[in-house]
């Protein structure tokens, strides 16, 4: 299998989006009645770009992209946001000087992607987004056509029609009044634009993913979990065979909200502050720091609760005589501290297996894509 | 070459466990939930065992293996159950072999594989098998997990 490499080589965010500023009809990019102002180069144009099947993350925060280029993995990402504002001819002149990615819609400019977080931070406001607690979210007239759009910056047409593409989907959230979730319709809207790419899409849990990408040497035996903005996904595998996979609507963006209505900031700045560097092994300096810590812990109780709760009221798991590895992935489980964190708390539950170790993925922001990698270049095998 | 293994179960999280674990032990599996063509399935295949999860089914379709004893005449069938040996299955001269596995063990229903085939035979014993090498292992992995020949 080959590996990712370097950030050098993470290719993506905007750079991989060609800037003709032609204002080309969004209709022929996404089939809707909107317009787009930044021409995506078809695969052939863009440096480097090959064929083959590709790994697609569909995240709340982000969307990341995989594929294999010779001997590496490309990766590419793009935040699942945007931010509108009104148009102008000014506003858009300076849009595309500054090479920023928006379209045009009911007199509104969408500013979408990485660039939207920019945007919402100058203001001093939040970032929309087009997906919620894992979900495509219902609030949002646009959100269909923007994450379109985002899918678009990042995955272009097939050099052969049919190509695989394995793209993540989230389980189906625990909950506590048995009601329904919209996966169904979530995993058939973004399945029908592939479609409409030129790709034979498939989908692949979150969680499973994980797995696929990290959980290789253990043949494909352990619990893959995704912590990602919106919601964290897991899944028990044994030898690739998802046996139990669900989800908790609880991720990185409860604690963004929790703490920024904690100490008054907007959720958007709390995350860049969260990612900045949150350490989680040593003692909160100040305000926010506690408060990310609480709501951290919160989180990963929650979360291990869980576990213990799925996993001891199934009667579908097989017997597991070697203890299993849990490997843990997603911007969420990235701050100094947390695998020390997740650890503490297992010691607090009961599984009818034991657990061989914990561990936090390589490259926890692009595990999940580069397990629908691999399983894309199984499926097209 | 591999031995092939036919399966039927009618629960697919139960079949994809025996399968992928037959496989990952060198067999060359063909699952199946419906048993109404059984026959044809069993004389296309030819397997060198059969192996019937018996959970999930309804009685009058394990009934339907009675009929097939010419077909499976000299291949073992192995019964997974979660409870003890019954005679909801019953085919007339063929020697049936119980693996109750309560919760599924896909590594008992393989070790039970292993040895009907090592005492007919058709499989070296264990302990005169030569296991791959750790990189002949890794390169197995991969090109069972990627459905390679």
């Amino acid at each position: 299998m080959t590996e990712a490499t370097g950030s050098n080589d993470y290719s993506g965010r905007m750079d991989d989006v060609g800037r003709s500023g032609s204002g080309m009809s969004i209709e022929e990019q996404m089939g809707t009645s909107a317009s787009i102002s930044q021409k995506s180069l078809d695969m052939e144009d863009r440096p480097g770009g090959v064929g083959g099947p590709i790994g697609l993350d569909v995240g709340t925060s982000n969307i990341v992209m995989a594929q294999n280029r010779g001997s590496k993995i490309s990766i590419a990402k793009q935040l699942n946001a945007f931010f509108a504002i009104p148009q102008s001819k000014f506003t858009k002149q300076i849009l595309q000087q500054n090479d920023v990615v928006f379209f045009e819609h009911n007199k509104m400019y969408y500013i979408i992607g990485d660039s939207a977080e920019n945007f919402a931070n100058m203001f001093n406001a939040n970032t929309r987004r087009t997906m919620e607690k894992g979900f495509l979210t219902l609030h949002e007239d646009e959100g269909v056509a923007i994450i379109q759009a985002i899918i678009k910056t990042l995955v272009q047409r097939p050099k052969k029609f049919g190509e695989v593409i394995c793209f993540s989907v989230p389980g189906e959230p625990l909950r506590d009044n048995h009601g329904s979730s919209n996966l169904s319709g979530h995993e058939s809207v973004i399945k029908m634009y592939l479609e409409t790419l030129g790709y034979t899409p498939i989908a692949i849990n979150e969680g499973l993913a994980v797995v696929m990408a990290e959980l290789g040497d253990e043949n494909f035996t352990g619990i893959g979990i995704s912590m990602g903005g919106g919601m964290c996904n897991i899944c028990l595998s044994y030898m690739s065979v998802p046996v139990i996979m669900y989800s908790i609507q609880k991720g990185g963006d409860n604690i963004d909200v929790s703490v920024g209505r904690e100490v008054g900031l907007s959720a958007t700045k709390i995350k860049g502050i969260k990612e900045g560097g949150t350490d989680l092994s040593i003692l909160p300096k100040n305000k926010v720091e506690l408060a990310i810590a609480i709501y951290y812990t919160d989180l990963v109780n929650h979360l291990v609760s869980s576990l213990e709760q799925v996993i001891s009221s199934s009667n579908k798991i097989p017997k597991i005589a070697d203890p299993v590895p849990i490997v843990i992935s997603g911007g969420t489980a990235s701050p100094k501290g947390f695998k020390e964190k997740f650890e503490s708390a297992l010691q607090s539950i009961r599984l009818p297996f034991e657990i061989s170790s914990v561990r936090i993925a390589k490259d926890p922001l692009y595990t999940t894509a580069k397990g629908s990698l691999v399983m894309a270049v199984s499926e097209a095998k | 070459m591999p031995f092939s293994a036919v399966i039927f179960s009618a629960e697919a999280l139960r079949g994809a466990l025996i399968s992928k674990t037959l496989e990952k032990n060198g067999y060359r599996v063909y699952l199946y939930n419906k048993v109404h063509s059984a026959g044809d399935i069993l004389e296309a295949k030819a397997p060198q065992i059969v192996i019937i999860d018996k959970e999930g089914y309804f009685p009058g379709e394990l009934e339907s293996f009675s009929l097939l004893s010419g077909i499976l005449k000299g291949i073992p069938l192995v019964i997974v159950s979660n409870s003890e040996a019954d005679d909801s299955i019953h085919i007339k001269d063929i020697s049936v072999h119980w693996c109750r596995s309560n919760p599924l063990d896909p590594l008992a229903i393989v070790a039970t594989a292993n040895s009907i085939l090592e005492a007919s035979g058709s499989l070296p014993a264990a302990s005169d098998r030569i296991e791959p090498s750790g990189k002949e292992a890794i390169a197995q992995d991969l090109m069972g997990f990627l459905g390679m020949e």
